[in-house]
């Protein structure tokens, strides 16, 4: 033994501390936003499959030019400032032309008007209204931007929700790093798994090896999701504040690299069309999608948002000058000129949410989630498990936590894919999706909250809420059928990949959860099987 | 999307690597020795080997960092990362 060993096994002990205290206190949101997150890494997916989608490509293959052209003669000239064009979820272009203006709660945001044009070039509806208005209310987009919004935000108003989900990230930074650093025999123990034993040191072993395993993508989750919401709630702010004196408006158009202002004298723009066309053959892409600045001025220019390329990790932005169709330059993300803080800030997104390589990135990133909802899951069971055999006094304490495990693990999952539920159900009757799908996810919540605190037998409720979510996963492709009538032969041969994987993803979770509720009803009739004597049995011994 | 299948035999290679590690590991032969376990597992390797063949694992970064393919890097990264937590946690009867 040296000297230093009775500091060092203190520090220790503080360390294991802060791992499990900070775990125990927030690691049921952690749980929230973890799973959430897995979820949202798939959110395109989801808005893709709830409306039984393809993308069409309409960016290309339609005449942008003369759409926007049409549109803007209909279109008061505030708002031809700066128009927004992409394909949504249902075959539709979606055109804002929109200018920038504080909105009620005081943030900037766009006002204008929204057009949404089919492929056929014909215009379906025309609203006006700030964005953020405008895209909350858009039931094309209900069920995955609800599901996103728990991720992000936790469903709280801003900013108080992105703070929290800050905090969480740090809870999971220091739980992360912590427990890399309590670990004596990190790699010695990588391998070792008790599976033969139950209870404690299973869920010991779990938590290690699994924790172990994700350290490294842990924490950079956890950085990158805290940045996220850090850099939204306080950042940006603050920078404004420090850097221009409280003009947001000033604020923006540093960080996106415009002079704020342009010559608005008049002049015919060049054909938008070609340059979208010619933005596409540069990436070997088509654009996610396009900006089009002072149209009709001689500050006229177009910008083409691409997703990561061949290789590549960041995003693209690819600027046109709208005015002669010459391509001027790839865009950095931030300000004017190419700087490593833009293009760390490029990678940001796509390493959070694995948007870097299409579906194959998408699956690696998903595992990885379940990964760290597994290390939430098994770190607050081992607390759980650890103090219900301690002393009676803090035993029933400790079982009310093992409720609420229960209550979350398995309650989550079931609130979302009821959710789901809600967003199709609503949608064959024809009410509004964005609003059934939250009242779904409230009501099942309060639903299993009930459950939970009426039924007595905890691993009656565990078996109770695993059926649910089982059924959910089964029901929702056909529920999914029914509303849209694309079924997967039609899905195949339009190679609705997307559509496809959350379908077959659904399944493989009903299969799951069937499986897991087979063993868990055997070890039930093995465990009443065994013999316990009675009071009668004892006086009859005697 | 080429850049994707090139990970793909890395991935592969991982996959083979780690279930060698998770096979012949000391500590885990010993937990499964703890039962009544019937598998018997005769792979056996030295640290060293047990060492290189760790090390091993980096060697997919090379060609993907002198191929400038970052997208296959964090793939590889990823991938690795879910195979060992996958097969670590696997019952000891079966690895």
């Amino acid at each position: 033994m040296t000297d230093n060993s009775p500091s060092l096994r203190s520090k220790a002990k503080a360390l294991l501390s802060l791992h499990s205290w900070s775990g125990i206190i927030l690691g049921m949101l952690l749980y929230a936003v973890i799973f959430t997150g897995t979820v949202a890494v798939v959110a395109d997916e989801i808005g893709e499959w709830s409306n039984s989608n393809y993308h069409k490509d309409l960016l290309v293959a339609s005449d942008v030019y003369a759409t926007v052209s049409r549109l803007a003669d209909q279109t008061p000239v505030e708002y031809l400032d700066e128009i927004s064009v992409y394909e949504n979820d249902r075959q539709q272009l979606v055109y804002f032309f929109h200018t920038h203006k504080q909105n009620p709660s005081g943030d900037m945001d766009e006002y204008g008007v929204q057009y949404l044009v089919n492929s056929q070039g014909q215009t379906i509806s025309k609203e006006t209204g700030f964005g953020s208005e405008i895209f909350a209310q858009d039931d094309t987009y209900a069920l995955s931007r609800f599901l996103v919004s728990i991720h992000t935000e936790l469903h709280i108003p801003s900013p108080w929700g992105l703070i929290l989900t800050g905090i969480l990230g740090l809870a999971m930074l220091i739980a992360s790093v912590s427990g890399f650093m309590i670990h004596r025999h990190l790699f010695t123990d990588m391998f070792s798994i008790r599976k033969q034993r139950d209870g404690q040191p299973l869920k010991r072993d779990s938590h290690t090896v699994a924790g172990t395993w994700s350290i490294p993508f842990a924490i950079l989750l956890a950085f990158t999701g805290s940045f996220f919401s850090f850099s939204t709630a306080f950042g940006l702010p603050a920078m404004g504040v420090v850097a221009f004196g409280g003009d947001q408006e000033a604020l923006m158009y540093a960080l996106v690299g415009e002079q704020q202002h342009k010559s608005e004298a008049p002049m015919t723009s060049a054909n938008f069309t070609s340059m979208v066309r010619d933005a596409a053959a540069r990436q070997s892409s088509v654009p996610s999608y396009l900006s089009i600045s002072h149209m009709g001025t001689e500050s006229a220019s177009l910008l083409a948002f691409f997703m990561p390329n061949e290789g590549k990790v960041g995003y693209e932005q690819l600027v046109y000058d709208g005015t002669n169709g010459d391509f001027i330059e790839h865009k950095p993300l931030v300000g004017t000129v190419p700087s490593v803080s833009s293009e760390i800030l490029s990678l940001i997104y796509p390493i959070h949410f694995g948007t870097f390589a299409g579906l194959m990135s998408k699956i690696v990133w998903i595992s990885l989630g379940v990964a760290a909802c597994y290390v939430t899951i098994t770190g607050l069971q081992l607390y759980a498990h650890r103090n219900e055999n301690k002393n009676q006094k803090t035993a029933n304490a400790w079982r009310w936590f093992s409720r609420m495990c229960v209550w979350g693990f398995y309650g989550l999952p079931l609130c979302s894919l009821a959710s789901a539920f809600g967003f199709f159900v609503s949608g064959n009757m024809g009410a509004s999706q964005s609003l059934w799908t939250q009242y779904s996810f409230v009501i099942a919540a309060a639903l299993i909250s009930l459950v939970s605190l009426a039924m007595k037998n905890l691993k009656q409720l565990k078996i109770l809420l695993l059926t649910g979510n089982g059924i959910f996963c089964l029901i929702l492709p056909v529920l999914r059928f029914s509303s849209s009538h694309v079924g997967w032969l039609e899905a195949l041969n339009y190679n609705m990949m997307d559509m496809l994987f959350i379908d077959f993803a659904l399944l493989t979770c009903a299969l799951w959860c069937f499986i897991a509720l087979h063993k868990k009803c055997q070890q039930e009739s093995q465990d009443s099987n065994v013999w316990t004597p009675t009071l009668s049995d004892v006086e009859v011994r005697k | 999307m080429n850049h994707l299948i090139m990970t793909l035999p890395f991935i592969a290679f991982s996959l083979l690597v780690i279930f060698l590690l998770a096979l012949s590991d000391p500590r885990r032969k010993q937990l499964s020795n703890k039962t009544n376990n019937k598998t018997s597992h005769s792979l056996t390797l030295s640290p060293m080997h047990r060492k290189l063949l760790a090390w091993s694992l980096a060697l997919p970064f090379i060609p993907l960092v002198i191929m400038s393919n970052y997208a296959g890097i964090l793939m590889y990264a990823g991938a690795v990362t879910t195979i060992g937590w996958a097969i670590s946690e696997l019952p000891s009867s079966v690895v």
